[in-house]
């Protein structure tokens, strides 16, 4: 058996491709991001996306292999997204690792692109213990669960409305940021202070999330207040954000017993996020388990590292486009 | 010598295998077309004629307009085989095909049109194996000038009966098909020998964005 897998993820805006072995060591990664042609239009347009995906996919694929100094003939399997996601973009890195295991004669599994988010923190370095608390927040999801084991996961509680990333992408938007509006809403709200009282939306619910209200109370006080200080809002809607995020967490750890408290997706490259998560930790006696920054966004190493779950826990599954997928499903 | 020729632009997936221009398989014979699992397709094909992936030497793949996700699932299916045998791969146009097709049944100019969105129609003028003019938009704003190129037309796609009404003062003959036959991709075969492409080369779907 051999002990390289390639992972193709298209399930959104980002063709990504990366060869990864059974210890979660990267041999390559490589992203094709298309942050350009999606922020001319403020987001993401399925059709822009699935057209830019078969423009990119197969030298994206041929560089993860130079790059990893690997030969087709010498991968174990290619793991590629089948959901959730957009359906056109997904049917192209499906539709392509068909066919390539076709011609290399290698199995092809369909993987959930949530499975990979989680098990991103494993990447280069086994850093998880278990059980552990998870949050992931990305830009299509939001929610809690606790993971005895790899086999074993839990939702605890998720989110009624808006993903956090989506809401961040909104805000973002309201204040005039470039798209994605994640990273540039925290780098503006470093320079503000979070002197207005924004919703904590279900602060008082343990477990579930909403973040609509917040995102209206800012378009709100945006139109009342046309002359406040937009670091200001930043840094409010961020505090918001974080008070919402880490009461929850705090509620999961005080409930399930953890050894770790993982932050994947997106939203853990937020520097205020892994600041106020590592407070908690710390008062919580857990370890914390963050993902190095590339790999909370969209990457194939995650993807690549997942396939590794089924294959050990002799899990097939079709590469067929499946639009929604819970996270407890393989 | 064995080819692999993919259409899927109609919505539903077609595909045959031949060796030169002899058809030794076809997934519309054997009504297996309404299946969207390329892959099955492909493996079903291979094993009727005792083949396997490796004996493959080319693909020609019809690269639209048509359903635009199913033309980029058959070609991004076409694009990475090709690419994991190390073989070429040529596209053809829908449009192309239709033209084909309706020219060596009638031997008359064709106006071959497959309809897009808002309202829109890939529309094209083929004569003599050989696709004269390729336009996009309004049917009524195409038509005239397409008209100017004789007062005879043979008519295959999704407007033919609307040509018939824009301009009465031609003669028409309706083909009365809207999409093309797979095996046309292999019996003509000797007409895409000279796209074949190889990677670093490869297909991109034809779109209203790449559409002249
Ligand atoms: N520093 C940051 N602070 C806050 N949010 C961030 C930061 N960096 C990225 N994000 C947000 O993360 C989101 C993208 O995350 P990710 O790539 O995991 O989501 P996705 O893959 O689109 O969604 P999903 O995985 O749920 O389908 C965007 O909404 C983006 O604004
Ligand atoms: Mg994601």
């Amino acid at each position: 058996m051999s002990d390289i897998i390639l992972g193709i993820e298209t399930s959104c805006d980002d063709t990504a491709i990366a060869l990864v072995n059974s210890n979660g060591e990267v041999l390559s990664s490589v992203v094709s991001s298309q942050v350009d042609i999606h922020s001319e239009y403020g987001g993401i347009y399925p059709e822009h996306a699935a057209r830019a995906h078969i423009h990119t996919i197969l030298p994206t694929i041929d560089l993860a292999f130079k790059k990893a100094g690997v030969k087709p003939q010498n991968i174990e399997a290619i793991g590629v997204t089948r959901g959730p996601g957009l359906i056109s973009s997904l049917l192209v890195g499906l539709n392509t690792a068909v066919g390539l295991g076709m011609g290399w004669n290698k199995k092809v599994i369909g993987i959930n692109h949530l499975r990979g988010h989680l098990r991103s923190a494993d990447l280069e370095q086994q850093r998880v213990k278990y059980p552990a608390t998870i949050l992931l927040v990305s830009g299509g999801h939001t929610f809690l669960a606790y993971m005895k084991d790899i086999n074993d996961i839990s939702i605890l509680g998720t989110t009624r409305d808006d993903s956090v990333g989506e809401t961040y992408d909104k805000v973002g938007r309201m204040l005039g940021l470039a798209y994605p509006g994640g990273p540039a809403v925290d780098r503006l709200a470093k320079e503000g202070n979070p002197n207005i009282a924004f919703p904590r939306p279900l602060l008082n619910s343990k477990f579930e999330f909403s973040f609509s209200g917040l995102k209206s109370a800012v378009s709100r006080f945006l139109a009342a207040n046309p002359d406040a200080l937009q670091a200001d809002v930043a840094a409010s809607f961020v505090q918001a954000v974080m008070d919402v995020l880490i009461k929850k967490s705090h509620n999961a750890l005080k409930n399930y017993r953890s050894k770790s408290f993982v932050i994947v997706g997106g939203v853990a490259a937020s520097p205020q996020l892994r600041q106020q998560a590592e407070k908690l930790c710390n008062k919580m006696k857990v370890e914390l388990c963050l993902p190095p920054l590339k790999w909370s966004t969209d990457n194939a190493a995650m993807i690549a590292l997942a396939t590794w779950d089924y294959i050990k826990l002799n899990i097939h599954k079709e590469p067929i486009a499946q639009l929604q997928l819970p996270i407890f499903e393989f | 010598m064995l080819t692999l020729g993919i259409s899927t632009s109609s919505g539903k997936f077609a595909i045959v295998f031949g060796i030169e221009k002899k058809v030794l398989y076809s997934s519309d014979n054997l009504k297996l077309s309404e299946n969207k699992d390329i892959r099955k397709l492909v493996e079903t094909g291979l094993s009727k004629i005792g083949k396997t992936v490796d004996d493959l030497s080319s693909i020609i793949v019809d690269n639209g307009p048509g359903g635009t996700s199913s033309v980029r699932t058959g070609v991004a299916f076409a694009n990475s085989l090709a690419y994991a045998l190390n073989i070429g791969v040529a596209p053809v146009s829908s449009l192309e095909l239709l033209g084909i097709e309706a020219f060596d049944k009638f031997h008359k100019p064709v106006i071959c049109s497959i309809n897009s969105t808002k309202g829109n129609i890939f529309v094209g003028l083929f004569d003599k194996n050989e696709l004269k003019s390729a336009k996009y938009g309004k049917i009524e704003t195409i038509l005239p000038d397409f008209l100017t190129f004789s007062d005879e037309f043979v008519l295959i796609g999704h407007q033919s009966t609307r040509i018939m009404e824009l301009s009465q003062d031609k003669t028409y003959t309706d083909t009365n098909l809207t999409f093309a036959n797979v095996e046309t991709l292999l019996t003509k075969s000797h007409l895409f020998n000279d796209k074949i492409v190889k990677f670093p080369k490869y297909i991109i779907p034809i779109t209203e964005e790449n559409y002249q």
